[in-house]
């Protein structure tokens, strides 16, 4: 069986018509652009990367806030009510309160930034601080290794 | 040193190594356009993601042209079958995807139009 070169690193930066991925390969970090009917690679050499740096951003936090006030405010109604009526704002409610647990559980939000000598480029699919600490912690072996080679 | 992709002898300064690859200015140059140049690939052409979205929008609103992107979608997918594709290897089996709905539309457009044939020469 043929052995693919790159290997899938976890995270995926989704837009509405696009979605960025990164992957792993003996020599390079692969960013990945797909765009539906056509990707955009660009290639940082392990030995080129400087620096990984992460903001923390209030993002996640926002977004878990607004569900939570939703899933509130859509719940009163259901006290109020009964029949069709109260069911439908209780699946609403429901659906936003399910929404709100996933953002959460998904942890902090962040942006990821590859520095290179000449280029910083944002990572979109490290967009959690646990899964960038994860790619990181999963490429720093490559890093060191080609970095020592080449020092 | 011959160039690893035409062949064609290179003197020292038109000789670029790469990963482990000699090759001459024109092939770098055209580079894109050759599957064994993986290394300088900035971008390709997902043949079966144009094919499978030919066979699946019209589904949602324009159905009554199915009848040119069914057999479109078909096309677009076997010309696209031997072109470079996803340098991650993602999306090939949109390809298949788009075979399968483009004969499923082309199939029923021919159904339909030799149901009709036969009810008017019945007739």
């Amino acid at each position: 069986m043929k052995s693919r070169p790159y290997k899938r690193l976890p995270g995926r930066g989704r837009r509405l018509l696009n979605n960025s991925t990164l992957w792993e390969a003996e020599d390079v970090l692969l960013l990945v652009e797909s765009h539906w009917v056509s990707e955009t690679y660009r290639r940082f050499h392990w030995s080129d990367i400087q620096a990984f740096v992460i903001c923390k951003t209030q993002t996640g936090l926002i977004i878990t806030l607004v569900l939570g006030v939703l899933t509130l405010l859509l719940s009163l109604p259901i006290f109020f009510t009964e029949g069709g009526v109260a069911i439908t704002f209780g699946v609403i409610a429901g659906l936003f309160f399910v929404l709100g647990l996933v953002n959460f559980l998904r942890g902090p939000t962040c942006r990821c930034m590859l520095r290179t000598a000449v280029q910083t480029q944002e990572l979109r699919s490290l967009d959690r601080l646990n899964k960038a600490r994860k790619v990181i912690e999963r490429v720093r072996p490559r890093i060191e290794a080609a970095q020592q080679v080449s020092s | 040193m011959p160039c690893d992709l035409c062949g064609r002898f290179l003197c020292s300064l038109c000789d670029i190594e790469m990963h482990g690859q000699h090759v001459c200015p024109p092939c770098l140059n055209s580079g894109r356009k050759k599957p064994q140049l993986t290394n300088v690939d900035g971008d390709r052409i997902l043949y079966g993601g144009i094919a499978l979205l030919i066979a699946v929008v019209p589904l949602f609103a324009f159905y009554f042209i199915t009848f040119i992107t069914g057999p479109l979608s078909i096309f677009v997918a076997i010309y696209g079958w031997r072109k470079p594709r996803s340098l991650v290897g993602t999306g090939n089996i949109s390809f298949y995807i788009a075979i399968l709905l483009g004969l499923i539309q082309t199939g029923a457009w021919a159904w339909l139009i030799i149901t009709l044939a036969w009810r008017i020469s019945d007739s």
